[in-house]
């Protein structure tokens, strides 16, 4: 008898457990009543951290600015939210619900490059578009690239290439150090930067130091880039722990006149908030300044200011990407069952891949028909800022 | 009929094996989209890391919360045979297992000294130190992790569509299942519940408590090494962030939400986790303070897991009636 | 030679911190006999409650002071409705020694995730400033690191004060080695346990406070420093108060000198190995004359 429940509650357990998992809501973004058939969208990035606080938010906001203005092609948006917490698996298991449960249109994000790189190959097998707001890392698209997979950032090796004839030719240093963390983000970057120093300007940095996230204590690499007497450091990590290592450089004695160099994370209110005066004067790469003057640009900020305070260059592209796809999807002829699903999706790429000139606030992208990087890296300058004492960035070097 | 049915009732390990494979075998033809047949393959997935978890702590009493480490460095070894030395699939999977089944013997050498949280302790460093190996490692990728990996095969088939995978990694699920039940009904099983209540008297009777120890990590290591080469090759990419000490949690809730000391609580932990995780997939921070709170929970109110308080009321009232039988059989002799 | 000596320095710094941490896990075991995995939340929770206190506008050291007090009541209320209702439990889980694992890491979730819900994931900074860098050879010592010295070792005086003179140091001493014998004896087991348990929880949120003027505040700010603690503990010998900051300060030089030789990013490696290593071979840590018979 016992037995028999036992059997009972096993199969009960898998059964009713798989049939419920669709029933229980996914986070959605609603706006007014009416209209039927709602056009689904998914969203999966890493929403575990401040970067990701903030596109969240600000991609929240911007579905919810469109569907009050009425949605696209009278149809209200249906968003759906995962967060991959930059694991792989999580960013696995989340595109496959979008693709078979939820039976999505798209799919934005995910904003890790090693999410990315774990999910590209099955936007292919099931067609369906995935469009990124970051995920800047080279390789995607050099090595792994498809029809389907659009990113709407600027990778890796423009910024790394930007900043790299930037310190050379400009600050026309000769002795650079370089201190990276081992994870995606500023192993990408710290690669393209040597690939170019090398390629170009047939240099080497004169030495090279590595931390790990989570890591708290950087001394250790900071002694070795002190003796080595560089003329510019180089910072590629994640914003909290390069305010860490940025302000414990002042410790170990390295001098405030050696200028410190990086990439969009120093533009994070993580990066300058931990880091306070040791920040100042950083050199860095990016797509987006809340103090630019253009007009665009301070609308932006003036309607967001809520609900991102600090805005950064992540905001920005998840707003830019969001109305991209809008944009795109205003006027086509979707659908909208599960029988013109493959359809819908197919028709949705090749709406994209005749994005051409589109401009947003970081930039002008543009797309083309096939799947290398030349048609699938949407933007493909950034320009170089300089960290001020009230913690805005100002223009150095416009991008060309 | 009667034979048939009786025949089941005694032969329990026989009888749930068999509604398992009948389960696995339905339950795509109910819920046929990918997305759910995928859910399917991770449950696999989950039940062998579940039952190498079972076969340390729950029957042998080592308590493991390094299982993350040997699912990484499983699923590294399976990646890096296939992709970086070009072998098939198979001799990849036993280059996994091997490799990982030798880190359970390294990892049971502390066992040897340690028990209880130290263990715990020493077994979560070992864990951690895999990955910042592996996570700085060029011939692993880095953190990039190694992309298009093979996909699973079998005499040179390979598995293209999620339900092959599916089939091909129940499979190993079920074996795994029947390999453990095996396993503890021998008499070799019997030592590992004998050096889990009292080691002393253990030794006394002439187990070799040490071996046992050691085996019973190489055992659980070669269940997750087996674990990690699936997934390996069935997602096609892996990288360092998936395996960090906050899955260790989920394994730990597995077998005792089920039921340390039987296999097929071990199941019912992974089949459950698994589900609940992807039930609840919207709510991230809520799902893992719930998470949370099912353990404290269970420390207090549930420490037999499912399995075992069901078997716990089962026996009670068999002695229950057995009991009112005599005192019938009793009165009605006066 | 120089550069060792500037290594050696970073060291004892960083070592300190973790023997701050590893001075609470300590007291926890000595007195209720068990590793507390949630150490690190506890630790979290006073940098967060002494950030919202600093941030609007109390004094530092009112901050921390409350900050400790916020976060010895809720420990002692976490010990009293949770803890103890296990600890008295008969049975639990037949395999010995799971039962706080489990719990310890079922707080540990439940804690972090709610940091998380309410103070989102942004990394907080209290930005408090200590006065001038000292100069220290070609390195200069930012104050905080001094102070963070001197309290630790103020900290271990007074602990090793109050278990040698004070009436309540040897009631706890008392029940870490037999909770029975020490009621029937008139000690109020009870309270001796919550008391040890809030001293516990009130020396790691110092350590959180003063860790996040030197890295920050964040739901997971602990995750690295906790398993850095317990090598500590245990090189110095769980329970034993002077070897927690001992170890500490051990572990951090050693992972130091030890990271610049093979590789900073291989650096936590080190401190697993000695806890590892220690842990078979010395099991009550490098400074114990005793052996203790394991849980």
């Amino acid at each position: 008898m016992y037995k028999k429940v036992l059997a009972g509650m096993l199969s009960a357990a898998m059964l009713f457990g798989m049939a419920g998992v669709g029933g229980l809501g996914a986070r959605e973004v609603y706006a007014q009543e009416g209209n039927t058939d709602p056009y689904k969208i998914g969203v999966f990035l890493r929403f575990s951290d401040e970067a990701g606080t903030k596109m969240q938010a600000t991609i929240d906001k911007a579905f919810e600015d469109i569907n009050e203005a009425g949605g696209i092609n009278g149809h209200e948006l249906k968003i759906i939210e995962y967060d991959t917490e930059g694991d792989s698996t999580k960013a696995i298991d989340a595109f496959n619900r979008l693709i078979s449960e939820d039976e999505v249109l798209l799919a934005i994000g995910p904003t890790t490059s090693s999410c990315a790189l774990a999910v590209i190959d099955m936007a292919k097998d099931y067609g369906i578009s995935l469009i990124t707001p970051q995920a800047t890392n080279t390789d995607i698209t050099a090595k792994y690239g498809n029809e389907w997979f659009f990113r709407n950032s600027v990778a890796d090796i423009y910024h790394s290439y930007t900043l790299c004839d930037y310190v050379v030719n400009d600050m026309k240093a000769e002795k650079i150090a370089i201190v990276h963390e081992t994870g995606t983000l500023g192993l990408g970057q710290y690669e393209n930067f040597v690939e170019r120093l090398k390629s170009e300007y047939d240099m080497e940095p004169v030495i090279e130091q590595e931390w790990n996230e989570g890591d708290v204590d950087f001394k250790t690499q900071l002694l070795a880039v002190k003796n080595a007497e560089p003329d510019v450091i180089i910072f590629a990590g994640h914003e909290a722990e390069l305010a860490i290592a940025v302000s414990q450089r002042l410790d170990v004695g390295i001098s405030k006149d050696v200028p410190i160099c990086g990439f969009s994370s120093m533009s994070s209110s993580d990066y300058y908030n931990v880091a306070g005066d040791a920040a100042v004067g950083s050199v860095f790469v990016t797509t987006f300044s809340p103090s630019d003057e253009r007009e665009d640009i301070q609308k932006f900020v003036e309607e967001y200011k809520d609900v991102v305070p600090a805005m950064d260059h992540n905001s920005a592209q998840a707003y830019d990407t969001v109305q991209l796809v809008a944009d795109v999807m205003d006027g086509l002829e979707i659908g909208n069952t599960s029988d013109t699903l493959e359809a819908d999706r197919t028709l949705i790429r090749d709406a994209l891949a005749e994005v051409k000139d589109w401009k947003g606030l970081t930039g002008v992208t543009t797309f083309g028909p096939g799947g290398g990087p030349e048609d699938r890296d949407g933007k493909t300058v950034a320009s170089v800022y300089q960290l001020q004492d009230d913690f805005t960035w100002t223009c150095l070097k416009e991008a060309e | 009929m009667e034979k048939t049915f009786k025949y089941f009732k005694a032969h329990k390990d026989f009888s749930l094996t068999v509604l398992m494979v009948v389960i696995i075998s339905i339950m795509p033809l109910i819920l046929s989209n990918d997305y759910f047949i995928h859910i399917g393959c991770m449950i696999g997935i989950n039940i062998l890391l579940a039952l190498g978890m079972h076969l340390v702590t729950g029957l042998a009493g080592q308590i493991n919360m390094g299982q993350y480490g040997f699912y990484c460095i499983g699923a590294y070894s399976g990646a890096v045979l296939t992709t970086g030395l070009g072998l098939p699939f198979w001799p990849g999977l036993l280059g996994a297992i091997v490799i990982t089944a030798c880190f359970g013997l390294l990892i049971g050498i502390p066992s040897l000294k340690v028990e209880g949280p130290y263990l715990a302790l020493c077994t979560i460093g070992f864990a951690e130190s895999a990955r910042l190996i592996i996570n700085s490692a060029g011939w692993a990728g880095k953190a990039n992790g190694i992309m298009r990996i093979p996909k699973l095969s079998i005499f040179g088939m390979e598995m293209r569509s999620k339900l092959q995978c599916y089939i091909f990694i129940m499979c190993f699920a079920v074996i795994g299942v029947i390999l453990v039940n095996n396993l503890m009904r021998s008499n070799y099983g019997r030592r590992y519940t004998a050096i889990k209540d009292d080691p002393l008297a253990a030794s006394v009777i002439g187990i070799n408590v040490r071996n046992v120890k050691l085996m019973a990590f190489v055992l659980c290591a070669a269940f997750a090494g087996v674990a990690g080469c699936l997934y390996a090759n069935y997602s096609g990419y892996i990288q360092p962030t998936t395996f960090i000490q906050a899955l260790q949690t989920n394994f730990l809730l597995m077998i005792v939400l089920g039921g340390l000391g039987s296999s097929w609580g071990a199941v019912l932990g992974a089949v459950m986790i698994t589900v609940i995780y992807e039930y609840t997939r919207s709510y991230v921070q809520y799902q893992k303070i719930a998470f949370g709170i099912i353990m404290i929970l269970i420390v207090l109110f549930l420490q037999r897991g499912i399995v075992g308080t069901v078997a716990h009321y089962r026996q009670l009232r068999m002695i229950r009636e057995q009991h009112k039988m005599e005192s019938q059989s009793g009165q009605e002799g006066r | 030679m120089a550069h060792v000596f500037d290594l050696l320095i970073v060291g004892i710094a960083v070592g300190a911190l973790y023997g701050l941490l590893a001075l609470s896990v300590s007291l926890i075991y000595a007195s209720l006999d068990i590793i507390h995995f949630a150490q690190g939340e506890i630790f979290t929770l006073g940098a967060f409650l002494g950030w919202i206190l600093y941030i609007n506008h109390v004094p530092f050291v009112l901050a921390v002071i409350l900050g400790m007090a916020g976060t010895c009541i809720f420990a002692v209320l976490i010990q009293k409705t949770i803890y103890n209702p296990i600890l008295k439990m008969s049975g639990g889980f037949s395999v010995r020694g799971l039962t706080f694992v489990v719990a310890g890491f079922g707080m540990s979730a439940i804690l972090q995730n709610a940091y998380w819900l309410i103070f989102n994931a942004a990394s907080k900074s209290y930005n408090a400033d200590f006065g001038e860098s000292i100069q220290l050879g070609t390195i200069s010592i930012q104050p905080i690191y001094l102070i963070i010295l001197v309290l630790a070792l103020l900290v271990m005086l007074a602990l090793h004060l109050m278990f040698k003179k004070t009436k309540i140091g040897l009631a706890m001493k008392a029940v870490s080695y037999n909770k029975d014998i020490s009621s029937l004896m008139g000690v109020e087991v009870n309270t001796v346990v919550s008391f040890a348990f809030g001293l516990a929880a009130a020396l790691s949120a110092l350590a959180g406070i003063l860790s996040a003027q030197i890295i920050f505040v964040r739901y997971n700010m602990c995750m690295i420093m906790l398993l850095k603690a317990f090598s500590a503990a245990v090189v110095g010998g769980l329970g034993n108060v002077y070897g927690a900051m001992i170890g500490g300060l051990l572990i951090g030089v050693v992972e130091t000198l030890g990271g610049s030789i093979i590789g900073t990013q291989y650096k936590d490696i080190v401190s697993f190995v000695i806890m590892i290593v220690v842990l078979m071979v010395k099991p009550g840590g490098l400074f114990s004359t005793k052996t203790k018979q394991k849980a």
